[in-house]
């Protein structure tokens, strides 16, 4: 008994002592790797514009939409039910086989703002639903007389079944009436917005004779549904469409300080009517907010003007839009002022209104398949840039955790490897935040990022171009905080310095310009086991 | 005092004895044909060893510690093109009971087992040495050639029954085995090139790893046998005898419920950076559309595996506790069935002085190593006996060895 006790304790010491824990082993091992290798150009850096080449520079073509108006947002037909109903003054016996007509009726087709004479539907149904009230089957024949469809004037028959005591026979149909033409003049052909119709009631030939009466109202409801238009006529009226519309160029938003001087540029506000109504146009107002808050209005005798915008002239395949251009320049307007505020969000406010002077076609207004009204800003100007300590600051969140019990970075460096074909020159920092953006560490890059202007012709694309390596150290300090960064700030500042004279100048960028990286580490690893 | 001086130094000796865990695999067996009842043996040590990296290192590995440049410099000194690296480790207590006898004509008793085995090795090359402790900085310019590595591990505990002749001692016993962790790596090619700039890495693999999915104790069960079989023999003049050893330990498999983690890389693509397009934005590699080991034709899988326990089959002269000679022999082979553990050959010399002490000196050549010098000695009073060994005796007394090797015995007969 006492020997099974001994076996037990030593059983138990050794499972205790297996427990025990050995320290840690250490060593350290120095590793490098590359990290990112590409080559930037501007048809990366924007994808919003175009460049184009001017005597071997690159020149800016910036084209942006402000409005758009077509066809189906002028004209909008709501979904409209016209009733058409049929009765009997008096209590009369009625023998199978016999007619009832009705009188040609007219329906508003309940459009505003706009006076409808003819229309062609681009798509749209109508949802028929017929009642008969009547003890026999009856005959219903209805009747659009404005509707046609391929030259064939609308015209439905319906064999509505005989009623059930006080409940109705029921007939109901969709019909397609793409491509359909719609006269809206009305019975005197002189009105608008009046669609006419008709119904016909026929008792049943081979049913039994009837007797009808006053409470025996036959009922055609006839709604028009998801109807757009595809040519109207008539008179558009003198709609005002007035908004501010705002561009925002995100790019322009990391800039914190500095100056940028830009060439003479010229914008202009393209406005394209291709409707056949005359109009009037203007531009309200025109500004920009940069970065800091600094707002400049783009001011100039072109601003609050009325400018008159013809009608559009020819008719489907040969409609030609009225062009108008209204254009700011460094004669008319503070243009340069405008542009070097460098500004991220523009706003652009505008008012159009559509036959000013009444309706003085006679109710001709057109509006095609392919009729717009728009308004287009472009600018023009050579990619020439002064820049004088312009500063972009863009944040990026980052989350890295390091355990110090195990295998971890000690020290290390990023290196960045640089052929700038860009005639502009680059301070980087980084910047490195906590979660209340209290910045812990600051890594200065240990050199400048060359302009193209300081370097050498590069043979494989014949543009000067200056070699560059930035190595950013990261001591044991910062890795030894590195779980508590939670942002980057990326702090570069750009200068256009000519070389020769050590002056800012605007540089013109060669076309084709790159910036070739590649970006690699060189770290000390402790590792641990 | 002396009663808790004597607990330390027996504390000492249990605690030596279950954290080094390993076989005595050397030890003089103990072979005494006197019948006994009952008998307690606690045994256990470790053993590792290399061909190359030396003990100031891979001690770090047991025990802890800071490793210097001059400690792994002289290791890589010493690596060849092919070189192996391993260890093993048990600890381990057995019961035997003599007296009951199991079956009525027969004089067998039975014995009942537990304890806790390790396996360990790799074959590898000195360029995979120099990556691992140095880094790849040191290799700009160069091919980093690893190909042929081969690498094992398992750990498992293991209890068992079985059945002991009560005069020969000779046994057998069933054992059933929990998996506790497995991993595996063997690459045909495995190649890392950099140019000198450091702008380029061509990377060329074959292989697969195999690893545990999840960090659960129990990852599979295993089913096998120890056997341990003592044949006597003529042996020189005069009809002496002597005793042949044939011992098998772990022989049998282990299926592996858990998934396994399953790499199969048969790829090559070279890595100068990343674009833009592929960090930032939709379709970025780091993405949670898009697979970075798909990019790389790298296939994971998770699967169930069968797998073959680490056991191994020694054949050996052994000591004769009863002979009456003062000198004997003993030599043997033992085999791993893997390519990674050579075949182990040793040769050593035993001298009992006195009836109650044995020493002895081996030598050995093999298995994760070259050359090596052993050393024992064993004391038996009343009726217990304490044996302590060593496969590395260098290892005892030099950084400069290429490992490190004790195992202890303890034995109580009743």
């Amino acid at each position: 008994m006492l020997s099974m006790k001994r076996i037990i304790v030593l059983l138990i010491v050794t499972l205790i002592a297996s427990s025990c824990k050995k320290k840690q082993t250490i060593w350290e091992s120095d590793w490098s790797s590359p990290l990112i290798s590409d080559t930037l150009s501007l048809d990366k850096l924007v994808n919003d514009s175009t460049f184009s080449e001017n005597a071997g520079f690159y020149e800016l073509d910036l084209n942006r939409t402000l409005f758009d108006l077509n066809i189906s947002e002028l004209i909008v037909i709501p979904d409209t039910t016209i009733k058409n109903t049929f009765s009997f003054s008096a209590t009369l016996p009625v023998s199978a086989g016999t007619d009832f007509v009705n009188n040609v009726e007219e329906n508003d087709m309940n459009v505003q703002d706009v006076q409808l004479k003819n229309i062609i539907l681009k798509s749209g149904f109508i949802d028929i639903r017929v009642e008969n009230p009547l003890p026999t089957i009856a005959i219903f024949t209805f009747t659009l007389p404005g509707v046609q469809k391929n030259g064939v004037t609308f015209t439905q028959v319906y064999f509505a079944p005989a009623a059930s005591g006080s409940v109705p026979g029921v007939v109901t149909e969709t019909i397609d009436l793409t491509d359909s033409e719609i006269d809206l003049t009305g019975i005197s052909g002189g009105d608008y917005n009046l669609l006419r119709s008709q119904i016909n009631v026929k008792s049943d030939p081979s049913g039994p004779d009837i007797t009808i009466t006053p409470s025996d109202i036959t009922k055609i409801d006839a709604t028009f549904r998801d109807v757009k238009v595809n040519y109207a006529r008539g008179y558009f009226g003198n709609k005002i469409v007035s908004d501010t519309t705002e561009l925002l160029i995100d790019a322009l938003d990391a800039i914190s300080s500095g100056t940028a001087d830009l060439p003479a540029s010229v914008i202009q506000f393209h406005i394209e009517n291709g409707i056949k109504v005359s109009g009037q146009m203007s531009l309200t107002s025109v500004s920009n907010e940069n970065s800091s808050g600094n707002v400049v209005n783009l001011s100039g005798a072109n601003i609050g003007t009325n400018f008159n915008m013809d009608a559009a002239t020819g008719s489907w395949n040969t409609l030609t839009p009225s062009q108008k251009v209204i254009e700011f320049n460094g004669t008319n307007s503070n243009i340069e002022t405008y542009l070097e505020n460098l500004g991220k969000k523009h706003k652009v406010g505008y008012s159009m209104q559509m036959n000013p002077w009444g309706n003085v076609s006679g109710s001709w207004d057109e509006v095609f398949p392919n009729s717009k009204l728009s308004i287009r800003m472009t600018a023009t100007m050579p990619l020439a840039i002064g820049l004088e300590n312009l500063q972009l600051k863009d944040t990026f969140a980052i989350s890295l955790n390091q355990d110090s019990d195990k295998t971890r970075i000690k020290s290390g460096d990023i290196i960045l490897q640089a052929s700038n074909a860009f005639p502009i020159s680059a301070e980087i920092i980084l910047h490195l935040l906590d979660e209340n953006g209290t910045v812990l560490h600051s890594v200065i890059g240990s050199s400048i990022l060359e302009s193209s202007l300081t370097g050498s012709m590069d043979a494989n694309t014949g543009l000067l171009a200056a070699n560059s390596e930035l190595q950013f150290v990261l001591s044991e300090d910062v890795l030894n905080d590195i779980n508590d960064v939670k942002s980057i700030i990326v702090d570069t500042r750009f200068n256009s310095i000519n070389p020769v004279t050590n002056i800012v100048e605007q540089q013109s960028i060669p076309f084709g310009a790159f910036l070739a990286i590649k970006l690699k580490t060189k770290f000390t690893t402790e590792n641990k086991f | 005092m002396q009663r808790r001086n004597l607990n330390i130094f027996l504390l000492s000796i249990v605690i030596l004895v279950s954290a080094s865990s390993s076989y005595a695999q050397l030890l003089p067996i103990s072979y005494d044909t006197l019948e006994i009842s009952n008998e307690v043996i606690l045994d256990g040590g470790v053993d590792y060893y290399s061909t190359a990296i030396e003990k100031d290192i891979t001690s770090k590995f047991i025990r802890g510690g800071f490793i210097s440049e001059q400690m792994k410099d002289n290791s890589l000194a010493k690596h060849g093109a092919v070189n192996r690296f391993g260890g093993i480790g048990v600890g381990s207590i057995e019961y035997r009971n003599y007296k009951r006898k199991i079956f009525k004509k027969k004089n067998w008793g039975y014995l009942i087992k537990g304890g806790y085995n390790a396996f360990f090795g790799m074959i590898y090359s000195k360029d995979m040495f120099g990556l691992a402790m140095y880094g790849n900085e040191m290799y700009r310019g160069e091919t980093i050639d690893m190909s042929g590595m081969n690498m094992s591990f398992m750990s498992y505990q293991k209890i068992g029954f079985g059945l002991i002749d009560a005069r020969s001692k000779s046994n057998i016993s069933f054992n059933v085995y929990n998996i506790s962790n497995r991993t595996t790596a063997q690459f045909r090619t495995l190649e890392l090139t950099q140019d000198s700039s450091g702008d380029n890495l061509d990377i060329s693999m074959d292989g697969s790893v195999e690893l545990s999915s999840n960090k659960k104790f129990n990852q599979g069960i295993g089913f096998g046998i120890d056997a341990d079989f003592k044949f006597p023999i003529e042996w020189g003049k005069e009809d002496n005898m002597a005793y042949i050893q044939l011992q098998a330990q772990n022989i049998g498999f282990a299926y592996m419920y858990e998934k396994q983690q399953v790499y199969k890389m048969d790829t090559s693509f070279s890595f100068t950076g990343f674009s833009f397009d592929q960090i930032i934005g939709e379709n970025a590699l780091f993405g949670d559309s898009v697979s970075v080991l798909d990019s790389l034709g790298i296939q994971s899988s998770e699967k169930n595996r069968t797998v073959l326990l680490p056991g191994f089959i020694q054949v050996g002269k052994i000591v004769d506790e009863h002979s009456t000679k003062k000198l004997q022999s003993f030599f043997g082979i033992r085999l791993y069935p893997t390519l990674i553990y050579s075949p182990f050959l040793y040769v050593g010399l035993n001298y009992k002085p006195l009836e109650m002490l044995n020493i002895g000196v081996n030598a050995s050549y093999g298995g994760f190593g070259g050359f090596r010098g052993g050393l024992y000695a064993s004391l038996k009073f009343s009726n217990y006996s304490i044996g302590i060994a060593t496969e590395n005796i260098v290892g005892f007394v030099s950084k400069k060895a290429n490992g490190e090797s004790l195992f202890i015995k303890l034995r109580w007969a009743i």
